[in-house]
C-alpha cells in the first residue's frame, strides 16, 4: 500500500488514473442508480459498445488522415450521444423486437469500429486499449476533459433528480403529470452515454457497464431511498477503482480487469451476506 | 359549463392493430357520479381507461374530458394504477411517491421537479386524508397491499383532481381494509367524479350508481338493474354476487 502512494507520487499516468477514476465515481453511482432502478442495464450495455464506431472512426481520421484535433474521445462522445438518442428512440417506438433491434445496433456499432481500426496504419493495439481500458494512455489533457464532463453529467443528474426518479419509478403517471417523459427517458441516456465515456481509458467500453450497475447493485441492498442508493453507490466505486488499482499495479496486471473482477466480488459477498442475514 | 360530462366517448373504435379491442363505444359519465368499470380479462377494460387518460388515441370516434382532448385536461385526474406494478426493491419513500402528484407545474421549479413548501403540505394533507399521516418516511417496499394502494390513492389526490380513476383499488388486499377504502371513497365522491375498475361488484353495489360493462362492446347500467342475467351476459357465465354490507358498521379511515 505504500508503494502505491509512493507510485501514485511517482508516476503521473497512476495519478492521472486514480484523479479520472475518483472523478468519474461521483457520475457512475448517480447515474448508475437510476440505470439499476430504470431497469435498462442492457440498454446502456448497447449503448457503451456502440461508442467503439466513434473511437475508430476518429481514430482513423487522427492517424490515417491526420486530423490531429479529432481526439478519440471527441469521437467517443459523439457516438455515444448519438447512439444513445437512436437507441432511445428504438425502445421508445419498436413496439416489438426491441431487443433484437437493439441487439444488433451493439454489434454493427462495433463493427463499424474494428474496421475503422483494420484501415488504420499500425499496431492493433489501440483498438484493445478502448475496449478493456489502458491507463498508461490517460495524459493530463483527458482528466481536464473528464472533469468538465463530470461536472456536466453530475449536475444535469441530480438537477432533475424529482423527474428522473418519477420517470424511473412509474413513467405512465408522471406523463399523466405533463411531465415530457419520453425527453427525460432519453436525457437519462444521453448521461448514461457520457459516463461510459469517462471511463473509456480506465476500464474500457466493454468492462465499463460493470461499474456502472454494480456499486448500485450493492447499494440497492442497503438504500430506501434513491439518493441513498447514489450516495453507497458513489462511495463503493471510489473504493473499487482505488484498490483495483492498488492492487494490480505492484502485480503488472492490466487495471480494468482487476477493477471489475473486485466490484464483482464485492457484489457477491454483500448479496450472499444479506440473503443468509434475512434467513435468520 | 356545469353540466358538461366529464368524460364522454363518442363511437369510440381501437384495436391494437389485430380486431377490434373495443367498438361502438359510446357513453358519458356526469359530474360527481361515482361509476365502476367491470368486465372479464381481455374485455378491453384497461384499454379503455388508457384512452380516457389520453395514452392511447382512437382509430375512431371521440373521447372528451372535461369537454376537451384528453391530453389537454388529464392534469384535472388523480389516476391510481394497481400496486402490483411496482418493483417491490425500488428504494423509494412513502412521502417521495406522494408528491409525484406535485409534478408538472409550470415555472422553474416546475422544469426540475423539487418541491417547495406548499407541494410537501399538500402531500402530508393526502396522506392524512387517507390515514396514513405517519408513514411519510417509510419505504414504500415495507408497506403492506392495502397501504400500498392508500398511498398511491394519496398521491392521486395530491393532484387535486376533479376525476378520481382507480385501477382494480381492491386487489389483493383483505375485506376489512376493502371496507374501509369504500368509505374513503364515500367520503372522496362528496366532492369529484370517480370511476373504478373492479372485478368485484359485490364491493361495490351499495356505492356507485351505475356499472361499465366491457367486453368489446360497453353497456352502462344503473346499478339498480345489474341483475344476475346481465353479469351472465357479460361473463358468460356463473358469477358468485357478494354483498359487504357486514362492514358498514366499521366506521371512516381515520382513526
Amino acid at each position: 500500500m505504500i508503494d502505491f502512494f509512493r507510485a501514485i507520487h511517482e508516476a503521473p499516468f497512476l495519478r492521472y488514473a486514480l484523479i479520472v477514476g475518483l472523478l468519474a465515481s461521483v457520475s457512475l453511482g448517480v447515474v448508475g442508480s437510476y440505470v439499476v432502478t430504470r431497469r435498462i442495464t442492457y440498454i446502456a450495455a448497447a449503448i457503451s459498445h456502440c461508442v467503439l464506431g466513434g473511437i475508430g472512426a476518429a481514430y482513423y481520421l487522427n492517424v490515417a488522415q491526420g486530423l490531429k484535433w479529432c481526439d478519440p474521445l471527441y469521437g467517443a462522445m459523439a457516438a455515444a450521444l448519438l447512439s444513445a438518442v437512436i437507441i432511445g428512440m428504438v425502445s421508445l417506438y419498436a413496439r416489438q423486437r426491441e431487443d433484437t433491434v437493439i441487439s444488433a445496433m451493439w454489434a454493427v456499432g462495433m463493427a463499424v469500429g474494428l474496421l475503422f481500426f483494420a484501415k488504420t496504419p499500425g499496431y492493433v493495439g489501440p483498438a484493445m486499449s478502448y475496449l478493456f481500458g489502458d491507463i498508461l494512455l490517460i495524459s493530463a489533457q483527458d482528466v481536464w476533459l473528464v472533469a468538465v464532463m463530470d461536472v456536466v453529467v453530475v449536475a444535469l443528474g441530480l438537477g432533475f433528480y424529482p423527474k428522473l426518479l418519477a420517470v424511473c419509478f412509474d413513467d405512465e403517471f408522471t406523463e399523466l403529470r405533463g411531465v415530457k417523459v419520453k425527453l427525460y427517458y432519453l436525457l437519462l441516456l444521453c448521461l448514461t452515454a457520457l459516463t461510459v465515456v469517462l471511463l473509456v481509458r480506465v476500464v474500457g467500453i466493454v468492462l465499463v457497464i460493470a461499474l456502472l450497475t454494480l456499486p448500485a447493485a450493492v447499494a440497492g441492498h442497503f438504500a430506501q431511498r434513491l439518493w441513498q442508493m447514489m450516495l453507497v453507490a458513489v462511495l463503493c466505486s471510489m473504493l473499487f477503482v482505488t484498490t483495483g488499482l492498488a492492487v494490480s499495479y505492484p502485480l503488472d496486471l492490466p487495471s480494468g480487469p482487476v477493477i471489475i473482477l473486485i466490484a464483482g466480488a464485492v457484489y457477491l459477498a454483500v448479496a450472499l451476506v444479506t440473503r443468509l442475514w434475512r434467513r435468520h | 359549463m356545469p353540466n358538461e360530462p366529464v368524460i364522454s366517448l363518442n363511437d369510440v373504435m381501437f384495436s391494437y392493430g389485430g380486431p377490434p379491442v373495443l367498438e361502438d363505444v359510446s357513453f358519458s359519465i356526469a359530474a360527481r357520479q361515482a361509476v365502476c368499470v367491470v368486465g372479464p380479462n381481455g374485455g378491453g377494460k384497461t384499454t379503455l381507461i388508457k384512452l380516457i387518460l389520453g395514452l392511447l388515441t382512437p382509430q375512431h370516434g371521440e373521447v372528451l374530458l372535461f369537454g376537451e382532448p384528453p391530453r389537454r385536461s388529464r392534469q384535472r385526474i388523480g389516476y391510481m394504477p394497481q400496486h402490483a406494478q411496482y418493483d417491490p426493491l425500488f428504494p423509494v419513500s412513502v412521502m417521495d411517491i406522494v408528491l409525484m402528484g406535485r409534478l408538472g407545474q409550470r415555472g422553474l421549479s416546475g422544469l426540475t421537479g423539487w418541491h417547495g413548501r406548499a407541494d410537501r403540505q399538500a402531500a402530508i394533507d393526502a396522506l392524512d386524508e387517507v390515514g396514513m399521516k405517519d408513514f411519510g418516511r417509510q419505504p414504500f417496499a415495507a408497506l403492506s397491499g392495502g397501504q400500498r394502494q392508500r398511498v398511491l390513492i394519496a398521491r392521486a389526490l395530491c393532484c387535486k383532481p376533479d376525476l378520481l380513476l382507480l385501477d382494480e383499488p381492491t386487489s389483493n388486499v383483505d375485506s376489512l381494509v376493502e371496507a374501509r377504502l369504500l368509505e374513503l371513497l364515500r367520503e372522496l365522491n362528496q366532492r369529484m367524479t370517480i370511476v373504478m375498475v373492479s372485478h368485484d361488484l359485490g364491493f361495490v353495489s351499495g356505492f356507485v350508481e351505475s356499472v361499465i360493462c366491457v367486453n368489446r362492446r360497453v353497456v352502462v347500467h344503473p346499478t339498480s338493474q345489474v341483475s344476475g342475467q346481465v353479469i351472465h351476459d357479460l361473463y358468460g357465465g356463473e358469477v358468485r354476487m357478494v354483498h359487504h354490507d357486514e362492514f358498514s358498521h366499521l366506521g371512516p379511515i381515520h382513526d
